[in-house]
């Protein structure tokens, strides 16, 4: 039976670059470790998620809208860049910048947007676990 | 009902990442994964129901 490492245990490279990979491309820090089925699951949910906030009329958040939002657009930017590469090529690409407040669902996808983030986040920290070997 | 489904398109969504995160074993993962999506559906539900009593 493979052995679970102390939390004591300083974390390796290796775990580094899967929290990386993992934070860039959502699903990747799985993927690279050879957990492929898991990896595919995390990555089609955070894209599936990020997609239908997009469709329900979201948009993201960050220094870009900082004047018009205020702080907010702080915190509701750290959640935004939790999906990566997604989030900063979006910004680049102008896609899902413009806020659509007259449709009845854009709150809904600003928040499918950041929530996205927050479980790539969430799938960030298990693939780095995984790499430093503290589960499964 | 667009409201409601929305809700139960973002709970599949979460209870997915937090089934897979949250439990090591697949059979385990799928339990705990399902428990969540029924929480979530089950308690928005009963908050708009008592929302809806409340005249405000």
């Amino acid at each position: 039976m493979e052995e679970i490492k102390s939390s004591a245990e300083k974390p390796g490279a290796v775990a580094w670059l899967a929290g990386g990979l993992a934070w860039a491309v959502p699903g990747a820090g799985h993927f690279y470790q050879g957990y492929a089925a898991r990896g595919l699951l995390i990555g089609g949910t955070v894209f599936a998620m990020y997609f239908v906030g997009w469709l329900l009329g979201g948009h993201l958040y960050g220094l870009h809208n900082a004047a018009d939002t205020g702080f907010l657009a702080y915190v509701f930017g750290f959640c935004d860049l939790g999906t990566g590469l997604l989030y900063l090529s979006s910004l680049l690409a102008n896609i899902a910048v413009t806020d659509h407040s007259q449709l009845g669902t854009s709150e809904y996808g600003d928040r499918f947007l950041m929530v996205a983030g927050l479980l790539n986040y969430l799938s960030m920290l298990d693939a780095f676990d995984i790499a430093a070997g503290r589960k499964k | 009902m667009r409201h409601f489904l929305v809700m139960v398109v973002f709970a599949a969504f979460v209870s997915v990442i937090f089934g897979i995160v949250g439990r090591e074993k697949p059979f385990e993962r799928f339990v705990y994964g399902t428990k969540i999506f029924a929480e979530f559906v089950g308690i928005g539900l009963a908050l708009a129901w008592v929302l809806y009593w409340l005249p405000i």
